[in-house]
């Protein structure tokens, strides 16, 4: 996969292209939609965005709760176990094929999102509302079902004071070029010179 | 001839960086990875989480004839591109449009880890921590976790053999990463081609800001004034440098001193400024990540700390500036 589509495909995340200036002709390699997928469900992850709408236990839950449920009557024990045996065998498929079918529309819906031109207001980012975490996608789950993934507090990638980020460009501006001027200043610090991705991931947009 | 000549050298470099990896020594590991970082050549892709936030940046370093250059470019939102080499940094920003060329710091070593120093171990308590795989790469986990709440612990994820970085964390006092560096790709490479290097024109529109030194003649005498209360400072933090020079982006003279504890380091600039410009000036503590800024004003001058530490070790440096009489 060459740098280019890499670009593309990170833009992507970001809502930052327009559906024909993003989509290729012939469109996307299976490596790069691979890709694509991987780096949505990190964003995903990382921000705290992340939902599985069914986890893997789902299915077993299904069939527990049916084989816990009380028998009609005796009259119509043969029709019932044969019913709930065919019953049981739905619903494993049925809960199989919800839990393809919600990957696929969770898929479908970033895929969807990320395609099409910018929606505004639709799935802010952190960094545009203040750090709070979006609604569930899917109202009524368990909580069990709805994690919440928060590696270290929401903020943004632009100078804080608590929770609020620094408004004023010129501070913003000044900060800046004193932490290039401090990384430049012969005292190497751990990891080379990947610190640079402070600078370099530094949100203008989030201002 | 000379491409012939630098994939030998870079061939024999590998060889070198790959016995040490056999001792399970964490100093040992770290020096090979700041050797790794600065003396290879590579190209990858790795993500910078902080705050809840990740970035993916791209990066090209090549150490050749011309010494050691790079390129960082943001793949996120605007393509922020920083390029260094031995004699200029170049930071291009679309959002402002602005292009700041400054002067390249030396390449100093890793602070004293290892060798005949073994001051650090009075503040960090060095550990291997077995092996992981990275980016589809082998790594040894070194630790440094620090003995006092002045600095930060950190989690490094040193490659095997290259000895390149692949995954760092910085960690609070309560083991929780503030900052986190992680490639997701990671290719070794014999020779990069110059014109991956090239500056191309951003475009009509931008300012270019050029940095250049300055000498004791160019600033006013009261910055010999400007000194540090040494018995103030964080344990273990002292004075590496101090110059004066112009600010990066107006030029005016800064005194500028640099300050480490042999891993975290902390910048203090001290400007002369009137009373009106300091009024107008940022006052108190703000952060990104794992950098902490104090700023202050002591009479006519202005005091800005930046690093890499707590923001209680970047006050207490900051408070320990003083103006001499």
């Amino acid at each position: 996969m060459t740098d280019m589509p890499k670009q593309h495909l990170s833009a992507l995340m970001d809502d930052h292209f327009d559906a024909p200036e993003a989509i290729r002709p012939g469109g996307f390699s299976d490596e790069e939609q691979a890709y694509w997928e991987r780096m949505h469900l990190t964003r995903d992850v990382l921000r705290g965005e992340y939902r599985p709408l069914l986890d893997a236990g789902f299915a077993e839950r299904v069939m527990d709760a049916l084989d816990e449920a009380p028998q009609a009557s005796a009259d119509d024990k043969v029709v019932s176990l044969q019913s709930r045996r065919h019953s049981t065998a739905h619903w494993r498929q049925m809960a199989g094929g919800l839990a393809v079918a919600a990957t696929v529309a969770a898929v479908s819906v970033f895929g969807w999102r990320s395609l099409s031109a910018p929606q505004p207001g639709a799935l802010p980012s952190v960094a545009q509302n203040n750090g709070l975490l979006p609604q569930p996608a899917v109202a009524g789950l368990p909580a069990a079902a709805q994690p919440r993934v928060q590696l270290v507090n929401n903020s943004g990638t632009y100078w804080v004071v608590g929770n609020r980020r620094i408004a004023d460009a010129g501070t913003e501006e000044r900060l800046n070029s004193l932490l290039s001027d401090h990384m430049e200043s012969g005292a190497r610090s751990v990891g080379g010179s990947l610190p640079y991705g402070r600078l370099v991931g530094y949100d203008e947009a989030a201002r | 001839m000379k491409r012939l000549a630098k994939r030998l050298a870079g061939t024999l470099l590998l060889a070198a960086l790959a016995v040490p990896a056999l001792a399970d020594d964490a100093a040992e590991l770290i020096q090979k990875m700041a050797r790794a970082m600065e003396e290879l050549s590579y190209e990858g892709t790795f993500v910078y989480l902080h705050d809840g936030q990740v970035e993916t940046i791209s990066v090209l370093h090549d150490f050749g004839e011309q010494g050691v250059r790079e390129k960082l470019v943001s793949l996120n939102g605007e393509a922020r591109v920083i390029l260094r080499d031995d004699d200029n940094l170049t930071c291009i920003w679309p959002g402002s449009k602005s292009v700041v060329v400054s002067k390249s710091g030396p390449r100093t070593p890793f602070l004293r880890i290892g060798g005949d120093d073994d001051s650090l171990t009075h503040f960090y308590e060095l550990k291997t921590l077995g092996r992981d795989r990275v980016a589809g790469h082998q790594s040894h986990i070194v630790s440094l976790m620090p003995r006092d709440s002045f600095r930060y612990g950190y989690k490094l994820w040193v490659a095997d053999p290259s000895g390149l970085l692949l995954r760092s964390a910085m960690l609070d006092e309560q083991g929780r990463a503030v900052e986190q560096v992680m490639f997701t790709e990671l290719v070794l490479l014999d020779a990069v081609e110059d014109a991956r290097f090239a500056v191309e024109d951003p475009g009509p529109g931008y300012s270019v800001h050029r940095v250049g030194d300055m000498t004791s003649g160019d600033h006013p005498a009261d910055m010999a004034r400007i000194g540090f209360a040494e018995d103030s400072l964080p344990p273990g933090f002292v004075k590496l440098s101090e110059k004066v020079k112009p600010m990066p982006m107006d030029g005016n003279p800064v005194h500028h001193a640099v300050l480490s504890d042999g891993v975290a380091t902390v910048s203090v600039y001290v400007e002369l400024m009137s009373d009106e410009q300091a009024g107008k000036a940022y006052h108190g503590a703000t952060s990104m990540g794992a950098v902490h800024v104090f700023a202050r004003q002591l009479d006519a001058a202005y005091v800005t700390a930046v690093g890499e530490a707590p923001a209680v070790t970047v006050k207490k440096i900051a408070e320990s500036v003083s103006l001499q009489p």
